[in-house]
């Protein structure tokens, strides 16, 4: 890649620089910033709306009583079973039961705090969805 | 290769008692964590080493393509070699003494990462990028292999330079321990390294041959298909089929994650191609052998051939592309790059 073409299309690392190894004109190789490339920014917002979309899915089905409030806020927090099962020390087989309604409405406290914590967020979060489309799936601090 | 930036570590932040700040430390950008942490780390004690180097010494390069182990529901594919690989690489062919340890809570980690600053060591640590909040929203996900250098901690704040940024950041404490100590896959139980011994004159001329005739081996000799160039052409394979097995608009979310792995994680362009033809060109110099130049230039070519398959990539993602035949097009330019690749190989063969 030549200087010259590193791509400067987006802004898409926020305040950041990507780092491109590219040509200069005697032909070595130099790191030259990048603001970031039409091609990265498309796969990067396929991948992130599909993760919006599958957590709006399980809004819906939440409110619909098809699914507990924990299979949206995984979802949102983009953690599959396996890993909130690692983040919140508890059996992979019973996440997958807490995400249905019957289940996650019998937990204890304790479980649910462990919960709460592997997703940062109070119980109380835990135990609702919010009321409209959620674009947030990422933790803000 | 030079750092692009200097940053002053202290502006107009009144130091406290307990702050601790590195002020000699020097941030250097860098394509990919873990070669820019290793050479953040180099340079700051004294050896100047530049990331292309420490990737291409540490062998970073690699194919792998691994259709029934998943990851993030995607067959696994990456361009370079696993976790931690570079790092080793590094220290067994420049005789570098890398001190790392984990922990087995928080708290010990924290102690351990507090006591290391307050004696001046700028230390590499291993995180979930998805904590890290210093990053744009859309640029994280769960991935518990990034590198960054912790640099001093003021307040609540911990000072990092995260090699993939162009400039140093700062993190609060409990989102770097959750970064820390993220479970999972590649969980980095709070991992922290730093260099403990940096030999007077490393043997570069020794060390880069080894190196090249090591990657040569992984990305030709290994007699299974899904990795080196086979891997490339393997996935060539899977891919003309991927329409016919998951429907066009799976399809093409699978071919959105390959983009991914080739451009967006931070690879310096092209899957680390760009890169390594940096090194082999830096190299060129060190070994005293021209013909590696020539051959780093038909790297590049190779790398700008992987750049155009990520254009026709974002094309079927975004759709305007829809027909399978748009899949056997695909698969060609992957095709034509593993070729391209594997005459690369056989030529470094011959001059190193």
């Amino acid at each position: 890649m030549k200087k010259k073409d590193v791509p400067q299309e987006h802004d898409l690392y926020g305040d950041h620089l990507r780092a491109c190894y590219a040509q200069n004109e005697k032909g070595n190789y130099e790191i030259v910033t990048s603001a970031g490339w039409d091609v990265e920014s498309v796969v990067n917002t396929q991948a992130n709306n599909e993760i919006r979309g599958e957590a709006e899915l399980s809004r819906l089905a939440v409110i619909a009583g098809k699914a507990s409030p924990l299979e949206f806020h995984m979802k949102r927090r983009q953690m599959t079973p396996s890993m909130l099962a690692a983040n919140a020390g508890v059996w992979q087989w019973r996440v997958k039961r807490h995400l249905k309604p019957a289940a996650f409405n019998k937990l204890n406290n304790e479980v649910l705090a462990r919960y709460a914590e592997a997703l940062v967020m109070t119980v109380e979060e835990l135990l609702q969805v919010p009321d409209e489309v959620v674009k947030d799936i990422s933790y803000r601090g | 290769m030079r750092s692009l930036r200097t940053y002053p570590t202290v502006d107009n932040v009144a130091i406290k008692k307990t702050d601790v700040v590195i002020s000699e430390f020097q941030h250097h950008h860098a394509a990919h964590c873990e070669s820019g942490a290793v050479a953040t780390l180099l340079r700051n004690n004294g050896f100047e080493l530049s990331e292309a180097m420490v990737f291409g010494i540490g062998s970073g390069l690699f194919f792998i393509h691994i259709p029934w182990v998943k990851l993030a529901g995607y067959p696994v594919t990456a361009y370079r070699d696993m976790p931690h690989s570079i790092i080793k690489n590094i220290c067994k062919r420049l005789g570098v003494r890398m001190k790392s340890q984990r922990f087995r809570t928080p708290e010990l980690g924290a102690k351990a990462l507090d006591e290391l600053l307050e004696q001046g060591i700028p230390v590499g640590i291993q995180t979930n990028v998805y904590w890290l909040t210093y990053f744009p929203d859309d640029m994280r996900f769960h991935y518990n292999g990034h590198n960054i250098v912790v640099y001093g901690k003021q307040g609540n704040d911990y000072l990092i330079s995260d090699p993939v940024s162009d400039h140093v950041v700062t993190c609060s404490a409990e989102d770097l321990q959750r970064a820390r100590f993220s479970k999972g896959m590649l969980a980095p139980k709070g991992l922290i390294y730093y260099p403990e011994f940096i030999p007077e004159n490393p043997d570069l001329e020794h060390a880069i041959p080894l190196a090249i005739r090591s990657t040569i081996k992984r990305m030709l000799d290994i007699p299974v298909p899904l990795m080196g160039v086979r891997g490339i052409r393997f996935m060539a394979n899977r891919m003309e089929k991927w329409p016919a097995k998951y429907g066009l608009k799976n399809a093409a979310r699978h071919v959105g994650n390959v983009v991914r792995m080739q451009e967006e994680i931070g690879t310096g362009g092209a899957g680390f191609r760009f890169i390594y033809a940096a090194f082999l060109q830096q190299s060129a110099d060190i070994i005293n052998n021209n013909e590696l130049l020539a051959i780093s230039q038909e790297l590049s070519d190779v790398g700008d051939r992987w750049r155009e398959f990520a254009v026709m990539g974002a094309q079927i993602v975004r759709q305007k592309e829809r027909s399978a035949s748009a899949y056997k097009n695909l698969a060609a330019i992957v095709r034509e790059c593993a070729d391209g690749e594997e005459a690369v190989y056989k030529k470094l063969r011959q001059v190193v």
